[in-house]
């Protein structure tokens, strides 16, 4: 297969003639980032499944207004980021539970989940990243396991560098002491 | 190590790894799983709710509504008349209140109420009754009636009265001792000879 680049997708997306064709390379190039993404953030595959859907169906929508100010992988993930938060938040209102608790809730299920097959010092370092705030979780699983820059999570996020890495430098500490501990 | 900035995110990578080994010595492999050929049917699915998504490009763009004859040449009339009606409904509102509660009060209107407020606090203040506790014990009714006679007696009378009575009293005194000599048969020069 051809490998586009996102410059030449877009301008195919933009033709209604091969519009859905386009759509299709997009979702093949960035499905399994974005996946793996929200996945890290929501935990279970079902849930995961459902926001990685309503990703790409906003994406559809909104493809063509994409001013392309940024990158295009910066925006998904943007909107990936987005719409996980909005599922965790809905979550939480729809069983009437602190977003505090959900965490509990996806730490405590995770040790049962057949779809999580770490060891157990992986099993350790998932429960330890639960405890996190969200926006600091995140920040962790983009740098750590993601392997992204600072000045892309800056603008996936809209936050500062400078914000972004005492965030990440903190997570880093807090995880390291309470694998440690444990 | 030595060649990376230290300004640079290479090295503050470098320093936070040395800084949580744990952390830094987990192997990263992903630990979660997802069913076989996931990504496949995920890429259908999401194809097929595209599809189904309306095409709002493809329906016509007559409008389907429509409105009474002469409906736009009158609306701009009956707008003005609704903003005068609403007006005229303000204002009477407003001129009853105005004529009603918020005349200016007099200058002196405050300085009246003070003093009438004054003169009541004060009226209520000096005619107030006041209690007095009296922890005195009672008098019995002969005792409030000598008091009565006292009271309407004068004081060089009084204390002539005083001085009888001491007197009588020290004759009392001398006539019990010698009563008591002679009872119990004792000579008074004998004692008298003894001091």
């Amino acid at each position: 297969m051809t490998e586009y680049t996102d410059q030449e997708l877009l301008a195919k997306f933009r033709d209604e003639n091969s519009r859905s064709y386009a759509f299709n390379l997009i979702m093949r190039k960035y499905q399994q980032r974005l996946y793996w993404h929200i996945r890290r953030i929501v935990i279970d595959h079902d849930d995961a499944n459902d926001v990685v859907q309503n990703v790409f169906i906003k994406v559809w929508k909104a493809l063509d207004k994409f001013r392309e100010d940024s990158q295009l992988y910066t925006w998904l993930y943007r909107i990936a980021t987005n719409e996980s938060i909005s599922f965790l938040n809905s979550k939480k209102r729809r069983f009437l539970i602190p977003l505090g608790d959900v965490e509990h809730e996806l730490s405590s299920n995770l040790s049962g989940d057949p779809n999580f097959t770490g060891d157990k010092i992986m099993l350790k370092l998932q429960q330890a990243v639960l405890k996190l705030p969200t926006q600091q979780r995140i920040i962790f699983n983009m740098k750590y396991f993601d392997g992204l820059k600072y000045d892309e999570i800056a603008v996936i996020l809209n936050l500062t560098t400078g914000a972004l890495k005492a965030s990440y430098h903190h997570a880093v500490k807090k995880l390291e002491k309470y694998l440690t501990a444990h | 190590m030595n060649n990376i900035p230290k300004n640079s995110e290479a090295f503050s990578d470098e320093e936070l790894k040395k800084a949580a080994p744990v952390l830094f010595g987990i192997n990263k492999e992903n630990a979660f799983v997802v069913p076989d050929g996931y990504f496949e049917a995920l890429n259908a699915s999401v194809m097929k709710q595209v599809a189904s998504l309306p095409d709002f490009e493809s329906v016509s763009n007559e409008n389907p509504f429509i409105v009474p004859d002469g409906y736009f040449e009158s609306l701009p009339t009956g707008i003005q008349q609704r903003i005068i009606d609403s007006k005229s409904k303000r204002n009477s509102v407003a001129n009853w209140i105005a004529e009603n509660i918020s005349r200016p009060v007099p200058k002196y209107a405050l300085a009246l109420a003070s003093v009438m407020l004054v003169i009541v606090l004060s009226a209520k203040y000096f005619n107030r009754t006041v209690h007095v506790n009296c922890d005195a014990p009672q008098l019995s009714e002969s005792e409030q009636l000598d008091a009565a006679y006292l009271q309407q007696l004068d004081e060089p009378v009084l204390a002539e009265v005083y001085a009888e009575e001491t007197s009588a009293t020290t004759e009392t005194q001398d006539e019990g001792i010698e009563n008591y000599l002679l009872d119990n048969d004792i000579d008074l020069n004998s004692i008298t000879e003894q001091f």
